[in-house]
């Protein structure tokens, strides 16, 4: 009996045991034939079952549908004839009011947003020069000249690109052995 | 009902009729990307380039981003479809180096031109010019040698 308890008990802290398994223990640990090396398991098992017994007494109080029958605890409930149902309050405004808060959420969250994304300072005069670096706004002229004449240096390889000189480059034509014989040679006879 | 057909049309077209008063698709780059991180935004006007017969110089260097290479490449198409081709390098089919001239001119007769370069994979700059300036001055311009 104690090796399938024990055997049990590792099934148990593998996650393994089936509820009939679970059932099986917690009535073990509740009688008082337990073993001394399995004592300390008796408090959690006792645990356990005291928890299900308060969770079990709890749900039997609300018994939403039980015809004729007010629920315990309840003042939102409303007789209607012979019956309890659900007051106009929970039925109609409780909705609106989770929709209200759920929206006022949303708008919370997307003001959030707004802010964290919003870029730093972007504020740029208009009609005035200006650089903008990583979504700040300079409006230093040494600072301007030094970024335009970076992209004056870009852009001086991009009117400047000869395709087809590039693309003998890439292809490599002539290959490494011609690169440094002068015109003179290369010249046919 | 003619009305509701009138003002869906309206509301599908208004993206188009507002791009058609502008008529420059690579400007989406600029006010997509301008103010984010690594990206470095340089606009000019007035006294620094009207000496180059320039009315405006914006250029935009966006770095390690290749989302922003794949839509600048797509607005860049739009736009040279507009334009006089001055200059295109293409690699693996995509332009890494373009110089285009606008055919449509600013209200007050201006050329405008885009360049646009790829220096390094994922990282590019967009050059937008507007000026009385042709392609020569615009070429000599951008030429000059500005290490010192």
């Amino acid at each position: 009996m104690n090796n399938d308890m024990e055997h049990l008990l590792e099934k148990y802290f593998d996650g393994q045991t089936s509820l009939r398994e679970e059932e099986v223990l917690r009535q073990y640990f509740a009688t008082n034939e337990i073993p001394p090396h399995l004592l300390c398991y008796r408090e959690l098992f006792g645990y356990i079952s005291s928890e299900r017994s308060m969770l079990s007494a709890k749900s039997s109080n609300v018994h939403l549908n039980e015809p004729g029958k007010m629920p315990t605890g309840s003042s939102r409930w409303k007789p209607t004839g012979k019956k309890w149902a659900p007051s106009r309050w929970s039925l109609s405004i409780r909705p609106a009011l989770i929709s209200m808060v759920a929206a006022a959420a949303c708008v919370v969250l997307a003001i959030g947003w707004y802010l964290f994304s919003k870029p730093l300072e972007t504020n740029c005069p208009k009609n005035q020069s200006y650089a903008m670096i990583d979504g700040r706004c300079y409006t230093d002229q040494a600072l301007i000249e030094h970024f335009l004449d970076q992209s004056r240096r870009t852009m001086s390889e991009a009117v400047s690109a000869d395709p087809l000189s590039d693309q003998l480059q890439e292809l490599n034509f002539f290959g490494d052995e011609f690169r440094n014989i002068p015109p003179s040679q290369s010249k046919q006879p | 009902m003619l009305y509701k057909t009138f003002l869906m049309g309206l509301f599908l077209l208004s993206p188009t009729l507002l791009a058609a008063q502008d008529g420059l698709s690579v400007k989406t780059v600029f006010d997509l990307y301008a103010k984010r991180e690594r990206v470095t935004t340089v606009e000019l006007r007035g006294n620094m380039v009207a000496s180059y017969d320039m009315s405006l110089y914006r250029s935009i260097t966006i770095e390690e981003n290749s989302s922003a290479l794949n839509t600048a490449r797509l607005h860049l198409m739009n736009d040279k479809n507009r334009s006089d081709v001055i200059r295109e390098v293409m690699k693996d089919g995509k332009v890494t180096s373009a110089f285009y001239q606008l055919k449509q001119k600013t209200r007050d007769g201006q050329n405008r031109y885009i360049l646009f370069k790829e220096m390094a994979p994922n990282t590019f700059a967009i050059v937008y010019v507007e000026g009385k300036l042709n392609t020569e001055a615009l070429t000599k311009f951008l030429k000059v040698d500005t290490s010192f």
